[in-house]
C-alpha cells in the first residue's frame, strides 16, 4: 500500500488559494485598508461598513476578535483567539494588507498602465487634432494670403494708384483741366466797349489766356 | 490777356452790369445756356490757356478761395492767371 504521509494544513494549501481566501474574509469582516482602493461593490446589497465590524474601536476588544479571528482562519492556523492583543491584530492585517496590496497594485498598475495607454492615446489623438487643426488654420491662413496675393495681382499698382485719384473727363466734363472752351454764340451788352451789339463768341479770343467770369448784375 | 464775363440767362435787369464795365460782357439765354456749357454757376471763374484749353475752373466757394473782397481770394486769383500766362514767379 501506499505510504500515506499526513501533510500540515498550511502545505496543502497553495499561496495563490490564500490569498483570495484571505481577501474574502476580509471583506466579510469588513476591513478595509487603504491600500485596497475604492470600495468594492457588493451585488447582494450593502457593504459592511467599518462602523458595522467595529474595528475601530479597539478597546472594547470586539473588533481585534473579528478581525484576528477572520486574518488566523485564512492565513494562520485557522484557530480564532480572541485574546489577541492588538500588537497581533496590527500585524496580521498588515500581513495580509501586503498581499493585499501587492495584488491591489498590481491590478492597479495594470490599470493605471491601460489608463496610461489611453491617455496616451488620447493625448496622441488630441495632438493630431491639433496638430490638423494648425494644419488646417495655416492652410486658411496661405489661402487667404493667396487670395490676397490674387486680388493686389489683379491690379498692376499704377492702376491702383490711377483709381484712388478722382477721375476727371475733359472730354466730357468742361470744369476738367484741358478741356476745350465751348462754342457758344451771344450778345455783347457791354456799352462803350469793342463789339457792342454784336453776336459772338470765345473764338474771338483764340491765341490769349482768356479770363471768363459768371455774374449777375441784378 | 482778355477778360470776359457772362451774364446770368435769368438776369432780369441786366443794364445794371452792362453799364458798369469797360469790357465785353455777354448776355447769357436759356436757349443758349452758357453758363451751362462751361459747367459752373454764379461767382465763378474759368482761366482759358491761350489755345483755349482749360487751365483752372475756381469754383466759387470750392477748395480754393476766390472771393475778391479778400487779399487771399485776390492773391489766388492773380496767381492762377499768372501761372495761365507762364509768369508766375
Amino acid at each position: 500500500m501506499t505510504e500515506h504521509k499526513p501533510r500540515p494544513l498550511e502545505a496543502t494549501l497553495n499561496h495563490r488559494i490564500l490569498i483570495p481566501l484571505t481577501l474574502m474574509a476580509m471583506m466579510a469582516a469588513g476591513c478595509e485598508t487603504a491600500e485596497l482602493g475604492p470600495k468594492p461593490v457588493w451585488a447582494g446589497g450593502d457593504a459592511p461598513t467599518i462602523s458595522d465590524a467595529g474595528v475601530p474601536d479597539t478597546s472594547s476588544g470586539d473588533s481585534a476578535v473579528s478581525v484576528d479571528g477572520a486574518a488566523d482562519t485564512t492565513v494562520s492556523d485557522g484557530t480564532s483567539s480572541p485574546e489577541t492583543t492588538s500588537t497581533d491584530v496590527t500585524q496580521d492585517t498588515e500581513t495580509t494588507s501586503t498581499d493585499v496590496t501587492q495584488d491591489v497594485t498590481q491590478d492597479a498598475e495594470t490599470t493605471s498602465t491601460d489608463v496610461t495607454q489611453d491617455a496616451e492615446t488620447t493625448s496622441t489623438d488630441v495632438t493630431q487634432d491639433a496638430e490638423t487643426t494648425s494644419t488646417d488654420v495655416t492652410t486658411q491662413d496661405a489661402e487667404l494670403d493667396g487670395a490676397a496675393t490674387d486680388i493686389a495681382s489683379d491690379l498692376p499698382l499704377e492702376d491702383l494708384a490711377q483709381s484712388d485719384a478722382p477721375s476727371c473727363d475733359p472730354g466730357s466734363d468742361p470744369t476738367c483741366a484741358g478741356a476745350l472752351a465751348p462754342t457758344w454764340q451771344l450778345e455783347n451788352v457791354a456799352q462803350g466797349t469793342v463789339g457792342f451789339g454784336e453776336t459772338y463768341g470765345l473764338e474771338a479770343y483764340t491765341g490769349t489766356v482768356t479770363v471768363l467770369a459768371l455774374l449777375t448784375g441784378g | 490777356m482778355d477778360f470776359l464775363l457772362i451774364n446770368g440767362p435769368t438776369d432780369a435787369f441786366p443794364n445794371l452790369l452792362a453799364n458798369k464795365a469797360d469790357f465785353p460782357i455777354f448776355q447769357d439765354t436759356s436757349e443758349v445756356g452758357a453758363w451751362v456749357q462751361h459747367g459752373g454757376g454764379k461767382d465763378d471763374m474759368i482761366v482759358y490757356n491761350s489755345d483755349h484749353t482749360l487751365h483752372a475752373f475756381l469754383e466759387y466757394g470750392g477748395s480754393m478761395n476766390t472771393t475778391l473782397s479778400t487779399e487771399e481770394g485776390r492773391a489766388n486769383v492773380k496767381n492762377t492767371i499768372l501761372e495761365a500766362l507762364g509768369a508766375l514767379p
